[in-house]
């Protein structure tokens, strides 16, 4: 074992390590490829035939170039500080990688690439990348051992140097372990890292979480996937789109009164967001600064409260409990039934509570929520909503929600300026900034439509007088509003084909026009907002909500993983009073069921299997949170005070059973005591025993006395001990003797490298085979020989430039 | 091994290695931050601070770990090096600008492994006197740092031996006075340090150098062949007369001609061989100026220049330690006679001892003292070879009343002398330009006999 060769080697793995992890966190494939194979590369370039380094001139001035570029990506491109940081430690690496590298170095690429982990730390919350670090930890560990002891020798061979003077050099200090050094610095390091991984789990328990984060990731380029599915914002007519990657965004855990609900036949929608305006210039459907300006921050304490114990009480509440995979946006989603024919009941905000957020926005017009803060990956919250529709205020003649009152007593929030503005109107398609949208006000909200107004609405008619319906354009609701939207639902998904196609619209034509009346197909966005333009064209109020279908059950953990690729939009239709925000989806139930399918087979099982894992490493690592803290540590807290009151039960036991046991047996208590010391000594000379005759197997089997009779057996053990005390010296300096060679090979190899330095081992090596095969006892002359030869074999091997 | 130790005062004979070790207690443990603790404690803030800014779970976790390894390395420090003992073994003797065979033995008998084991002689810092500030010592100038060894791994009940490079670089005595052991094992956060005391002095003779071939002869009247024979009986192989038999005879010196023919018993007595003589006088009476003016040879000329008194005369002191040790061995009686320092003279005589005398006498010598100027005649009058800080003579020099002559040896020549020049003034120069080079300096012709010498005479 030479700890300075394999101190280098563990450094590099360590780095590179670092630099897989760092790229995992940041979902960079390009990266991955680009920087693993550069750092790759680097040890064949520096310590392979030819040895070359880069000079230091040149790692200096590519500092100076990754610092610009540090600086470039934080102002220029906005990337997040953390994100920036990972580049930049990586390039620095990179560079140090091919440099020439004394400890010092050593030392800043360990330091970097610690820092690098811990950005990296901040961006991940796979599993995957929880293996990295466990593994990257692991390494770290015995590195920064060997680094140590390398470390150590250079400082003492410096000291040397420098204290030598003129003269030749002074040698190197050996870090050639022996086998007995290796065995001891494994145990040495498992015990440490066993400790070390004890006190760090205790750590991560006990250390106060404020759930309050001062990042802010979520920057275009700070690492987050790219979501193919849902956004705060939908342009139509932008070509095709894909189906988005499986990857779980979400966990969604259902219950009520107390029992999970969900089941693999089972689907519904998680609403992201609710969209109400609907731009013609650039198809875009956003949500408009009227329903922006309805948004309230409020604590989360407060939303708990009133959430609603008294809605609870009178009609059950559904509870789900929503953990975010990673960092995506400030969006948070809630929960709606899938809706049938007749339409599914809007939702309704009853309760939440989070141990990550402290306040959020919320708005009762369109029951928008809306974290105002970054929320760093892992996270979860918990909703509750009724499960039967809220009561019906006869004053207002509004559904009202529990939190309806709440609102009316908070302060409405002034418009946000653009700056600071953290609206879902914020993207870089559709900005607020100088659109002149109509005002809207509490009448005109989700009204009216101005895109071939005309042509939809006799569509629409003409699709609703055969149903036997007609509706005033003029009012504001009407007792069939929400059997049109059936019946008008019922139409598109009967007579338009569901596609991912997503056709380009004719020039000139809105892609809702192109949808509706010339490509009759596409995907869900424009079913919905087929549904949406041709409800208001009638006058009904009519919006649409973006998000996901959640029909992925998974048994093992009970309950839904939500992908990329479920993302979903429908339509919500006012119904007017008494029944509120409808849910309505027109896209082909067939045909997203089938989109949306799992699949099956034992890989989708295996794969299921290791997203419970996952899920289960986000919900008690990642995501460990004040609230999982203060149960941990009741559940420890009454574990410790059981295994106390039952070892105090034992013991009591114990000390009756002794105590009759001396009734029975005429012992009083000093006898028994005094019988209790004796089987303990008994005991530890049985461990002793054991050890020594353990210790004795192992001389003799290195000796290859086992075959041989006892008493033979025993007494070559004693008097050849010589040469294996000798065979510890040579292991000591790096001279091991393999299994496969005879002692005799062994000496003849030793002799030919240094004739001088191992005569010891040829004397010694021939009163072997005198004792071991010739019969030959030893006297006291002889074991001041053996004496003389292993003092002189000690001193030349620690001389050995002698 | 059995060689008299010495450890507080006491002497130790006859006693086992082991023995000594177990008996070395330290007199001081000290626990410290060691290098590496600042940046790990740095490293460890940064994470906390990360971990309190990011609300990351992960960096909650991996401040625990190192939370985790400072507490180990607090428990690593507790019980490290418990149950150490170190002992020294020093030879007698060094050489000035030779390496000195400095050696430990390190014996655990705790019952851990220690890894990464620093011993570190130390000067200066007694009992109570640590905390002083500066306190290192610096061997009075002979040697450029304290001599370090390492030991990668000592496992429990090991005894193991390591050696730690040290070169004086002036004559004088050496003294050590206490070992510092101690380990940073295993993240270098905290350094645990203990400290034994054992005293040993070891004599340093001046640089030797390899002296010219023929300068000896040269120097010398009858050359390195002139061997005598006495007028007188001894063990020769020359008849030199006969006397009549004394108990303790050999029978074989018996004249059995002689004795049949005078009826007693009469003994031949064989010649005494003489080996030749070389009366060395080292003359120190008056110091040369700081600057030796005149004609220069070759390379030295800057050295020479350069050259102060005291160096001069720490040359000289040099060229008579190398041609003493030439004349040990070429077979030469030597005595040696040293003006202007008191008591330094010696019969010439030729053995092992009597040349370790003499070198010793020499590492003695204080230039420091001061200097008698008025040395007997016949101090000077029975040099052969007369060795002095100024220039030499390449005429023999006759003396006064005598019909002898001697030869002047002087220290500014110094080339003339020595088959390797040398400039003695980089290499009493703790800045050495020969410390980072290449080029092996000069050794002496008795590299590997001094060693061998020291073990010899120890």
């Amino acid at each position: 074992m030479n700890t300075a060769l394999l101190c280098r080697k563990l450094i590099f793995t360590q780095v590179l390590l670092g630099i897989v992890a760092s790229c995992m966190a940041e979902r960079s494939p390009g990266l991955l490829l680009v920087a693993g194979a550069i750092g790759a590369m680097s040890w064949y370039v520096t310590e392979g035939p030819r040895g070359r380094t880069i000079p230091r001139w040149s790692v200096n001035l590519g500092a100076l170039l990754a610092m610009a570029w540090l600086a470039g990506e934080m102002m220029g491109r906005r990337v997040s500080v953390v994100v920036a940081m990972g580049h930049f430690t990586i390039v620095l690496q990179l560079l140090m990688l091919y440099m020439r590298k004394t400890d010092r170095e050593y030392t800043q690429l360990l330091v970097l690439s610690l820092l690098q982990m811990i950005s990296a730390s901040v961006l991940s919350v796979s599993m995957i990348y929880g293996i990295f670090l466990g593994i990257y930890c692991v390494v770290a560990l015995v590195t920064v051992l060997l680094f140590h002891l390398t470390t150590a020798a250079d400082r003492v061979h410096a000291a040397n140097v420098k204290a030598a003077g003129v003269g030749p050099r002074p040698v190197r200090p050996e870090t050639q372990g022996s086998l007995k050094a290796r065995r001891h610095l494994i145990g040495s390091t498992v015990v440490f890292g066993f400790v070390c991984g004890t006190i760090a789990a205790a750590v991560f328990i006990v250390m106060p979480r404020t759930g309050k984060s001062g990042l802010d990731l979520t920057g275009p380029a700070n690492g987050s996937p790219r979501q193919a599915g849902f956004s705060n914002t939908v342009q139509l007519g932008t070509g095709p789109i894909g189906t988005g990657s499986r990857e779980p965004m979400l966990n969604l855990t259902l219950s009520s009164h107390g029992q999970p609900v969900g089941h693999p036949d089972e689907a519904w929608l998680v609403r992201g967001v609710a969209l109400d305006h609907y731009n013609p210039q650039n198809h875009t459907w956003s949500r408009s600064n009227f329903a922006i300006a309805q948004d309230r921050v409020v604590a989360v304490d407060a939303l708990d409260r009133a959430g609603a114990a008294s809605v609870g009480r009178r009609t059950g509440l559904y509870e789900a409990e929503v953990a975010l995979r990673d960092v995506r946006h400030r969006a948070i989603f809630s929960v709606v039934s899938v809706p049938f024919r007749r339409g599914s009941s809007g939702f309704v905000l009853a309760g939440f509570e989070s141990d990550n957020l402290y306040d959020v926005s919320y708005s009762p017009l369109d029951q928008q929520l809306r974290a105002t803060e970054t929320v760093i990956g892992g996270s979860s919250y918990r909703l509750a909503w009724p499960i039967t529709p809220p009561r019906h205020d006869p004053k207002t003649e509004r559904k009202v929600s529990p939190l309806d009152e709440l609102m009316r007593q908070t302060k409405v929030n002034p418009p946000r300026s653009e700056g600071t503005s953290f609206s879902f109107n914020n993207s870089s398609v559709v900005s607020p900034r100088g659109e002149e949208t109509p005002e809207i006000t509490i009448q005109t909200y989700s009204r009216g439509w101005n895109v071939e107004t005309r042509r939809i609405r006799e569509l629409a008619q003409s699709v609703i007088r055969e149903a036997g319906l007609e509706r005033d354009l003029q009012a504001l609701h009407t007792p069939d509003d929400l059997a049109i939207a059936s019946v008008l639902a019922e139409y598109l998904r009967e007579h338009y084909e569901y596609d991912l196609v997503n056709p380009v619209p004719l020039r000139g034509q809105d892609p809702i026009v192109t949808f509706l009346f010339e490509r009759r197909r596409g995907h869900c966005e424009l079913f919905a907002a087929g549904l949406a333009a041709m409800c208001r064209s009638l006058g009904i109020p009519a919006r649409l909500a973006t998000g996901f279908r959640a029909s992925e059950f998974n048994t093992i953990g009970g309950y839904y993983v939500v992908r990329q690729s479920n993302a979903h939009a429908w339509t919500e239709v006012d119904g007017g009073p008494g029944s509120g925000w409808v849910t309505f989806d027109s896209t082909p139930t067939a045909s997203v069921q089938a989109e949306h399918r799992a699949p099956e087979g034992w890989l989708s099982t295996l794969r299921a299997a290791y997203e419970h894992i996952e899920f289960a490493w986000i919900r008690r690592v990642v995501a460990f949170d004040s609230r999982t803290q203060e149960q941990f540590l009741e559940n420890a807290y009454q574990s410790i005070a059981a295994i106390g009151h039952r070892a105090e039960a034992w013991f009591g036991r114990v000390r009756d059973q002794v105590f009759k046991l001396g009734h029975r047996t005429h012992f009083g208590r000093l006898q028994i005591v005094a019988l209790s010391i004796g089987l303990l000594g008994l005991g530890l000379a049985a461990v002793l025993l054991t050890r020594s005759y353990l210790n004795r197997r192992r001389r003799l089997a290195r000796l290859q006395l086992t075959r041989l009779p006892g008493d033979r057996r025993r007494d070559l053990g004693k008097r050849l001990g010589f040469y294996l005390t000798m065979l510890d010296i040579l292991d000591r300096h790096g001279h091991r003797r393999p299994d496969w060679q005879s002692p005799r090979d062994f000496a003849d190899q030793l002799t030919r490298e240094h004739p001088l330095r191992f005569d010891p081992v040829v004397a010694l090596t021939e009163l072997f085979y005198d004792v071991r095969f010739g019969q030959r006892e030893t006297d006291a002359a002889d074991h001041q020989l053996i004496q003389a030869h292993l003092k002189r074999l000690e001193y030349t091997a620690v001389n050995r430039h002698e | 091994m059995a060689a008299a130790r010495e450890s507080h005062g006491k002497t130790f004979r006859s006693t086992p290695i082991r023995q000594i070790i177990i008996d070395m207690k330290p007199v001081r443990t000290r626990v410290r931050i060691g290098s590496g603790g600042v940046l790990y404690l740095i490293v460890s803030l940064m994470i906390l601070a990360s971990a309190f800014y990011t609300q990351a779970n992960l960096l909650f976790w991996g401040f625990g770990l190192t939370v985790g390894g400072l507490v180990v390395s607090l428990g690593a420090a507790a019980v490290a090096l418990r149950g150490l003992g170190v002992s020294r073994i020093v030879p007698r003797h060094g050489a000035a600008g030779e390496a000195l065979a400095l050696r430990y033995h390190v014996h655990n008998r705790g019952w851990l492994p220690v890894f990464g084991v620093v011993i570190r002689e130390d000067q200066g810092r007694r009992r109570g006197q640590h905390k002083k500030a500066g306190s290192v010592g610096t061997w009075g100038g002979m040697l450029a740092g304290a001599p370090q060894a390492w030991l990668l791994h000592l496992g429990p009940g090991q005894t193991a031996q390591t050696a730690a490079p040290c070169r004086p670089q002036r004559r004088g005595k050496l003294r050590f006075e206490q070992i510092e052991v101690s380990t940073s094992f295993p993240f270098g956060v905290i350094h645990k340090t203990v400290m034994f005391v054992q005293e040993n002095d070891v004599q340093v003779f001046p640089h030797l150098y390899r002296a010219r071939r023929q300068l000896l002869g040269s120097l010398t009247a009858g050359g390195v062949d002139s061997a005598q024979t006495l007028d007188r009986g001894g063990g020769g192989g020359d008849f030199f007369g006969v006397r009549p038999y004394r108990p303790g005879d050999s029978p074989r010196n018996i004249d059995w001609k002689r004795t049949a023919r005078t009826g007693e018993l009469v003994a031949r007595e064989l010649t005494m061989p003489s080996p030749p003589l070389l009366n060395l006088v080292l003359d120190l009476r008056e110091t040369p100026p700081m600057a030796v003016s005149g004609k220069s040879s070759g390379g030295l000329s800057g050295v020479q220049s350069a050259a102060s008194g005291r160096q001069l005369e720490e040359r000289a002191i040099s060229l008579a330690a190398s041609l003493i040790c030439d004349a040990y061995l070429r077979g030469f009686k030597v005595g040696l006679k040293v003006l202007g320092l008191p008591d330094v003279s010696f019969r010439a005589q030729h053995s092992l001892s009597h040349r370790t005398q003499l070198l010793e006498s020499l590492a003695d010598l204080d230039l420091n003292q001061p200097r008698d100027e008025s040395a007997s005649p016949d101090l000077r009058q029975a040099a052969d070879v007369v060795v002095w800080a100024g220039r030499g003579s390449s005429l023999p020099l006759r003396l006064d009343g005598t019909g002898r002559t001697a030869s002047v040896v002087g220290a500014a020549d110094f080339d003339r002398y020595v088959s390797m020049p040398t400039a003695l003034d980089k290499l009493e120069s703790s800045d050495a330009k020969w410390r980072h080079s290449t080029r092996r300096p000069p050794r002496s012709a008795f590299s590997g006999g001094v060693q061998q010498m020291m073990e010899a005479t120890a």
